[in-house]
This record gives structure tokens, C-alpha cells and sequence, in this order.
């Protein structure tokens, strides 16, 4: 559904040397499917994910979604970013809103769906607050529900809940997978955190770089849903680990 | 108890005010001389009757009504040309190259440098000798272009340098999660820029604002002028009437005051100014 073939991306930096971020990558995502980039920070795989979001253009190869060449960003392919994901000047249901406003809803539909989706992650009593009065756990929910509100055909998220503690981490990982299979989407998800990966991940992609490439992509066929203190889990993390410990 | 200390508290904000009003009114008795150090008293009544004309000028209501207009005229003139400006030099790299160095060369001319100029090119033009439809109203004519021209070049620059500021501060993530959820052009520029940037707009509408309200004094003191309370002030003077002068500062000082309070409260209102 989404293809990537032989991407690359170059950038100059400020001596005019060319760096290479993305170099040659190759990748198909299927409908529906929960697909995880891993790699340490710096290999790329926001890189990877800014391209396939139009954010930046590829020096190189061709992406498409169901065929059609990805060229700028649209509201079908919506990005979850870590920090700054909500407009503060906006309540809540105003947040979640936006994007059927800009597609040019009614204020009356496009509320009404925004309360929606506000409910799927358990938030319609916030829809009047604004964004600074909600905890971090909350506004990345919120965030979620403005993204999954659009109805993108892919929905990016780029370390959505790296800047969390770990705790409400577990508890917004259990949401999107139960999210995730309410609303089925197909899912492009960026982390550094391995178990993240995989307990979220039908597949695994392991990226190493710069230039960022793919050293592995791992199935992950572990039932849902998942024990993080599973053997078959552990196993799973520990290759991963030394995939990455070997990569350069 | 803690009503008192409370009370105490903001008690402490009239101690120097009052000690310095008490110091000028002994010394003024002392030195009994009003034509250099005018008694308060005499200050006091010239601004307890705010409706008496004063000599020929008008009132000091009057006068400060048409201050007030052409600073708001000249302050709305600087906002209608330095935010949409300030926008596209902070969201168009290109546009700032273009721009830049020029406002760079001229924002460092201080604003009454410009007087003899725009004097020599406006003279003492009126509003209605442009726009003759408002010649009827007695309150246009009292209204110069070269006043105008020199509050708008005081308030421009401090809106314009913080609207590029303020685009410049928004966390990129606000223009890309709007855009990859469809907003582009003229919905970006109104939905997520402006708002995001606004905190710093309003500071800047703030600093343009005071710095307008003190060049229109002065332009107030250029000749031509037959009003307003720069002009009340320089009248004032060749009569050796000092009660009126210090009278016609405290009017500048309170409004001046009122105008940065009242933007400070808006700027408070912005809440999300802080987490740029």
C-alpha cells in the first residue's frame, strides 16, 4: 500500500558538505499493518518518516501511496510528532477538530466527530479544556484522536511517547493497540525504545546509519496481547539488541 | 492580621510617589517661584478641571482626545503595514533577505530625525486637504500627515521586529502537524501562524504603541501645530505657565501608563506566550 524503493536523502550541512541521512531504502507497508522503525538516534529513521509525511522531498528513489507519488504533506498522511503536538491556542475539541475543518466540514459535523474520537481514548469530559491545562499523557491522547479525526490512510508517529514516563508510556501503548484495532489504520511508528517495538510492531524494521538503511526487518507474530515477560518476547528484544549493537 | 499585612503590603507601592510629591510641594513653597517650580496645587487644579478651556488651546480633555486620535491613526497605519510584513520576513527566508537590511538601516534613525524631511515634503498638510469629504468635521482638520508619518515610523519597527520574532518562535511541529493535517496557505497563515505568533505581536503592539505615544508629543511641538498636548506643553511654556506644563506631562505619563497596563493585560490573557 505504501512503497518506498531505493529512497535516499541528502542534505548539505553548513560547510556545504553533502550528508547523506537516508541512503537507498527499500520498503513496503501493507493495509492496516503496525510497522516499527528501530534504531538508535541519528540512524535515519525520522529522516525516513519526515519523507514519507512529504515533510521533506527524497534526494532520490520514489515513494507512493496506493500508487499515486507522495509530494508534499496532506491529511492522508498525518504525523503524532513527541513534543508541541497540540495548538494551545485551540480547546481541545477545537484540537481534535482541525483537520475536518480544514477539509471544510460544518463546525456541527466536525464537532460532533471530534467528540467522537475524543471518546476512543477516553477524553470527552476535556473537550472544553485547552491543551496546557492537560497532563502529557493526556495531550499526547488528544493528539492521537486529532491525527486518527483527519482519517489519514497512514498515520505517522515519531517517537509519540518518548517524552512520557514510563508508566503512562505502558498505559498510551495498551491505548493504541486498543485503538488501533477499533479503528483499524495502518500505522507507521518511529522509536529507539526496542520493547516499544515489540509490543506493538506486526514487523520490525531495524535501521542502522547514517546513511540510514535497513540492517533486518523481524516478523512479529507474538500473540496480543503481548507479555513483556515472555520468553518469546525477551528473545525477540535481545536479537533486535544485538542487530543494533552490531550495526554501523 | 492578614488584611492588615496586605494592606501593608500594597501601601508600599504609594510610599515613593508620596515622598516625592511631598518633596516638590516644600520645595516649591520654599522656593516660591511658579513659573519654575509650580505647586501642586496649582498643578492639582489645572487637572481636576479637565473640561475649562485652558488659554486659547482648549480644553486639557480636548487636547488629549486629538493626542489620543492621531496616535491611534499613526499606531493603526504602523500595524496594518509592519504585521503583515513582519509575517512574511519570518516565514519566507527569501523574503527576509530581501527586506533585512534595509529595515536594518533605517530602524537605527530615531524618529524625530525625520521631522525636517517629512516637513519639507508634507509641510503642515491636513487630513482634509487630501480627503476633502472631511473637512466638514472640526476634528480632522487638527489632524497633520507629518504627525501621523512620525508616530507611524516610532511604533513600526518594534511590531515588525517582534512579528518576525514571533513567527520565528513557534515550534516547528505547530506548522507541521497543521500542515500534514491539510492546512496550507491562506488557513495556515490565519489558523496557525498568526495565533502562534500573537504573544509576541501583542508585545510588540505594546513597545510600538509607547514609543508612538512619545514622538507624537514631540511632533506635537513641530510648527504647524494647534493642538494636542506636546502643543499644550510648548504653549504653555512661552506664557511661563509651569502648573500647566507639569499638568499636561501628567496627562502624558497617565495615559501612556493606562495604554502599556492595558496591552500587559492582554499579553496575560495569551496564556500559551510561555511555552514557545
Amino acid at each position: 500500500m505504501l512503497e518506498l524503493t531505493n529512497v535516499a536523502k541528502m542534505y548539505s550541512n553548513i560547510n556545504g558538505e553533502k550528508i547523506e541521512a537516508v541512503g537507498g531504502l527499500s520498503l513496503n507497508i501493507e493495509e492496516n499493518e503496525m510497522v516499527c522503525l528501530v534504531g538508535r538516534s541519528g540512524c535515519g529513521k525520522t529522516t525516513t518518516l519526515r519523507l514519507i509525511a512529504g515533510l521533506e522531498s527524497p534526494s532520490q528513489g520514489r515513494i507512493s501511496l496506493r500508487g499515486k507519488k507522495v509530494e508534499g504533506p496532506a491529511a492522508e498522511r498525518c504525523v503524532v510528532f513527541q513534543r508541541y503536538t497540540l495548538f494551545p491556542w485551540r480547546s481541545v475539541l477545537a484540537n481534535v477538530a482541525f483537520g475536518l475543518e480544514m477539509q471544510g466540514v460544518s463546525k456541527k459535523e466536525r464537532e460532533a466527530a471530534a467528540l467522537k474520537y475524543l471518546g476512543l481514548v477516553g477524553l470527552e469530559d476535556q473537550a472544553k479544556a485547552y491543551p496546557p491545562e492537560l497532563s502529557g499523557g493526556m495531550q499526547q491522547r488528544v493528539a492521537v484522536a486529532r491525527a486518527l479525526a483527519a482519517d489519514p490512510e497512514v498515520l505517522l508517529m515519531d517517537e509519540p511517547f518518548g517524552a512520557l514516563d514510563a508508566q503512562t508510556r505502558n498505559v498510551l501503548q495498551q491505548e493504541l493497540m486498543r485503538i488501533w484495532r477499533a479503528d483499524q489504520k495502518t500505522i507507521v511508528f518511529v522509536t529507539h525504545d526496542i520493547q516499544e517495538a515489540v509490543l506493538l510492531a506486526d514487523r520490525v524494521v531495524v535501521m542502522q546509519g547514517p546513511p540510514g538503511r535497513i540492517r533486518e526487518i523481524m516478523d512479529c507474530n507474538l500473540p496480543r496481547p503481548r507479555d513483556r515477560n515472555s520468553a518469546e518476547f525477551i528473545g525477540m528484544c535481545d536479537r533486535i539488541h544485538a542487530l543494533l549493537e552490531g550495526a554501523d | 492580621m492578614l488584611v492588615l499585612k496586605r494592606i501593608g503590603r500594597q501601601a508600599g507601592r504609594f510610599v515613593l510617589p508620596l515622598a516625592l510629591a511631598v518633596l516638590w510641594q516644600a520645595a516649591a513653597i520654599w522656593l516660591d517661584k511658579q513659573t519654575v517650580l509650580p505647586r501642586l496645587d496649582a498643578v492639582a487644579a489645572v487637572l481636576l478641571h479637565p473640561t475649562e478651556k485652558i488659554l486659547i488651546t482648549g480644553s486639557l480633555l480636548e487636547n488629549m482626545a486629538i493626542s489620543l486620535l492621531r496616535v491611534i491613526l499613526g499606531f493603526l497605519l504602523a500595524v496594518l503595514t509592519a504585521v503583515p510584513l513582519g509575517l512574511a520576513m519570518g516565514y519566507f527566508k527569501q523574503v527576509n533577505r530581501m527586506v533585512d537590511s534595509t529595515v536594518e538601516m533605517l530602524r537605527p534613525i530615531p524618529p524625530l530625525a525625520w521631522v525636517p524631511l517629512i516637513l519639507a515634503w508634507l509641510g503642515i498638510r491636513g487630513v482634509p486637504d487630501v480627503f476633502p469629504f472631511l473637512a466638514t468635521s472640526p476634528v480632522w482638520s487638527g489632524i497633520q500627515f507629518s504627525t501621523l508619518i512620525i508616530i507611524f515610523i516610532g511604533a513600526f519597527f518594534p511590531i515588525l521586529l517582534n512579528t518576525i520574532q514571533g513567527v520565528r518562535s513557534i515550534p516547528r511541529e505547530y506548522i507541521e502537524s497543521a500542515r500534514t493535517l491539510g492546512a496550507k496557505g491562506l488557513p495556515l497563515l490565519v489558523k496557525i501562524l498568526i495565533p502562534a505568533s500573537l504573544p509576541l505581536i501583542v508585545t510588540g503592539l505594546r513597545i510600538g504603541l509607547g514609543i508612538g505615544w512619545m514622538c507624537l508629543v514631540a511632533a506635537e511641538m513641530m510648527p504647524g501645530s494647534s493642538s494636542g498636548l506636546g502643543y499644550l506643553i510648548w504653549y504653555a511654556y512661552e506664557l511661563l505657565r509651569a502648573d500647566i506644563i507639569v499638568a499636561g506631562m501628567a496627562a502624558i505619563g497617565v495615559i501612556g501608563f493606562i495604554m502599556d497596563r492595558g496591552f500587559r493585560w492582554l499579553e496575560g490573557k495569551l496564556f500559551w506566550g510561555g511555552m514557545g
